[in-house]
């Protein structure tokens, strides 16, 4: 089952043409990477995705029925769809646990509530929702940062709690912009195991915007490559990055050399 | 999870990640707070209880304005605005139409919360100081509106509005000891809601909306229904507030209404501490207590009889400077840094240091 199908998808900021009517799809439960140079169009993507930017043209069809460019923005995660950001959009000066909650918002309903009221539960401030948190913490290993306030603690840890933001609203399709940006080799490494353990997990379909090719070499199923708006090639990892079109966009044209 | 054991003697004890929690936050310590409240009026005399009803229009104003910038992030010049309207609207179903004081007190809320979608839904494209450029347009309008609608509101003459509650069983004075009981019941009331508030799925879309919006957009959060609730509510509780005030004072007039009152509820969060409920409570307290306290100051300085506006307002703008200079979280803020540092106390590794100032409003 195709879980994301992108027709011809166009979108132009004034002159500059950010994607230029690309067409790819997605299968349920893959790791799906997207790569490219900067200003390629990757993040664009994301962004139209999560209704963050609005497309001149093309569609976004989600698990083969739903229009996501039908849908408001704060739509997408009800629908299955978290992300995390390049830069960190955090919230600074909550606490990580409030962080992580956040990220509940769009299941918990009213209803839920109730069913899980107690006089217990109020007394001892122990509730669902913190149950839930709890739970993320506990598989991205980062239980003990609960109480600290999130500006407090280092960059890689950051980036786990943002990932366990976009977790918590149980995602079917988790869109990851550049997770090992600015990480060293083994928080890298650890990153790349917790995608793998996500899928294992929760069932999650990745999509990865990343730079560093060995962790894309790694973990991708399928490598789309970008460039300027266009899709150069899309293919299994050792195919595409043998191809000589690609090698041209990220090592330089021959002649040059 | 990591887990961990230890034995002790024949017990194995198993540890987790979970259980090394850094704070669980206290909470009963408010139970002994409530009683000292009802128990206050015995202590102090007549014109101190009337200072307190005054403290608590305050609270519950500071607390709905808390709602608003500290938990929402929307900067707002316009509570003054949402009090008139509070006041104005208690006086005219309560006097004019002869509603009954329930009714009107509910009525008076819910007008306030409508006529803030005015500014609320605009809210979604203002932001920070642009919003509370906006909101003070608002205060504008509302101070000329109850000028131009002379039949309704009396105008400058003033509105005189009934000092008496009746509840039913009792009738309840606003110049009496017994009205402190009621109205401190409704500032308990609108503490325990918005610390309720704070920590649901509610306030934590509001804080999440304060500290970024894309991000909160992304997690789910509807941000103009979220920003016109957040309005809604500080405007209800603002407009409750400021139908007390109007039946503690007796006379309102425009004049009661105007700029500075904004400002002041917003200088009470600064001191007291943006974003936290009790920062507001005790913000409230003290810029209302301020006045009384450089009086009694002058009294014992200088000789009777001295002019004081001007030493007044001197010390007041002295202390808000020395607010946003050296404590910019407001007294919670020191309150956090005090605790922590005492919590391991021979252990430091740091002085008591700076809190970081808060950047509430990108």
């Amino acid at each position: 089952m195709k879980i994301l199908e992108v027709e011809d998808l166009f979108i132009a900021f004034r002159g500059l043409v950010a994607l230029n009517g690309i067409s790819f799809s997605v299968n349920e439960g893959e790791i799906f990477g997207l790569v490219g140079t900067n200003g390629s169009g990757k993040s664009t993507f994301f962004n139209c995705v999560n209704r963050l930017y609005k497309p001149q043209r093309g569609k976004i069809i989600y698990k083969e029925k739903i229009n996501l460019l039908k849908n408001p923005s704060y739509k997408i995660p009800e629908l299955g769809i978290a992300r995390t950001f390049q830069n960190l959009e955090l919230f600074h000066y909550t606490r990580v646990l409030d962080n992580i909650m956040v990220g509940l918002h769009p299941r918990l309903k009213i209803r839920r509530f109730f069913k899980d009221f107690s006089i217990k539960g109020l007394i001892k401030s122990w509730n669902w929702d913190k149950d839930e948190a709890f739970k993320i913490l506990d598989f991205l290993g980062i239980t003990r940062f609960h109480a600290r306030l999130v500006s407090d603690l280092p960059y890689g840890i950051q980036k786990l709690i943002e990932l366990g933001r976009a977790l918590a609203a149980r995602p079917k399709l988790l869109l990851l912009d550049e997770p090992s940006a600015g990480m060293n080799d083994q928080e890298t490494r650890e990153i790349a195991r917790l995608i793998k353990a996500m899928r294992e997990e929760y069932g999650i379909t990745v999509l990865l915007v990343e730079h560093d090719m060995n962790l894309v070499q790694s973990i991708c199923d399928t490598l789309c490559v970008l460039d300027s708006g266009n899709i150069i090639k899309i293919g299994k990892p050792d195919e595409v990055t043998k191809d000589p079109q690609v090698i041209n966009i990220f090592l330089g044209e021959e002649d040059n050399a | 999870m990591r887990t961990f054991t230890i034995k002790l003697g024949k017990k194995r004890i198993r540890f987790s990640d979970r259980m090394i929690k850094e704070e669980e936050e206290k909470r009963w310590w408010i139970l002994p707070l409530i009683v000292l409240t009802y128990l206050l009026p015995l202590f102090v005399g007549e014109y101190t209880v009337y200072l307190l009803n005054l403290v608590a229009v305050a609270i519950i104003g500071a607390v709905s304005l808390d709602i608003l910038c500290g938990f929402c992030g929307q900067l707002s010049l316009g509570h003054a605005a949402f009090f008139a309207i509070g006041a104005y609207s208690y006086g005219i179903f309560h006097m004019t139409f002869h509603f009954g004081y329930f009714l009107s007190f509910i009525l008076a809320g819910f007008f306030g919360a409508l006529l803030s979608l005015l500014i609320g839904i605009p809210s979604l494209r203002l932001k920070g100081l642009y919003l509370a450029i906006a909101t003070m347009g608002f205060t504008f309008i509302i101070e000329d509106a109850i000028r131009f609608f002379k039949e309704w509101t009396h105008g400058v003459e003033g509105f005189r509005v009934s000092r008496i509650i009746d509840l039913g069983f009792i009738k309840l004075h606003s110049g009496k000891p017994e009205f402190y009981y009621f109205i401190y019941t409704i500032v308990i009331l609108v503490v325990i809601f918005s610390r309720f508030l704070l920590h649901s799925k509610l306030g934590r879309a509001f804080t999440s909306i304060r500290d970024s919006d894309v991000a909160a957009e992304v997690s789910g959060v509807n941000l103009l229904l979220y920003k016109v609730l957040a309005f809604a509510i500080s405007s209800f509780i603002a407009s409750i507030a400021g139908a007390f005030m109007a039946v503690i004072i007796g006379t309102i007039s425009p004049e009661d209404f105007n700029i500075f009152l904004s400002i002041n509820y917003l200088v009470m969060l600064v001191i007291g501490g943006m974003g936290t409920v009790y920062g507001a409570v005790i913000g409230a307290i003290f810029i209302t207590f301020l006045p009384e306290w450089i009086t009694a100051l002058r009294d014992a300085l200088l000789p009777p009889g001295t002019e004081i506006s001007v030493l007044q307002f001197l010390i007041y703008g002295l202390i808000i400077l020395i607010f946003i200079v050296f404590e910019p979280n407001g007294f919670y803020g020191r309150w956090l840094v005090i605790k922590n540092y005492f919590k391991k106390f021979p252990f430091n590794e740091k002085r008591i240091g700076r809190v970081a100032w808060i950047l509430r409003w990108r």
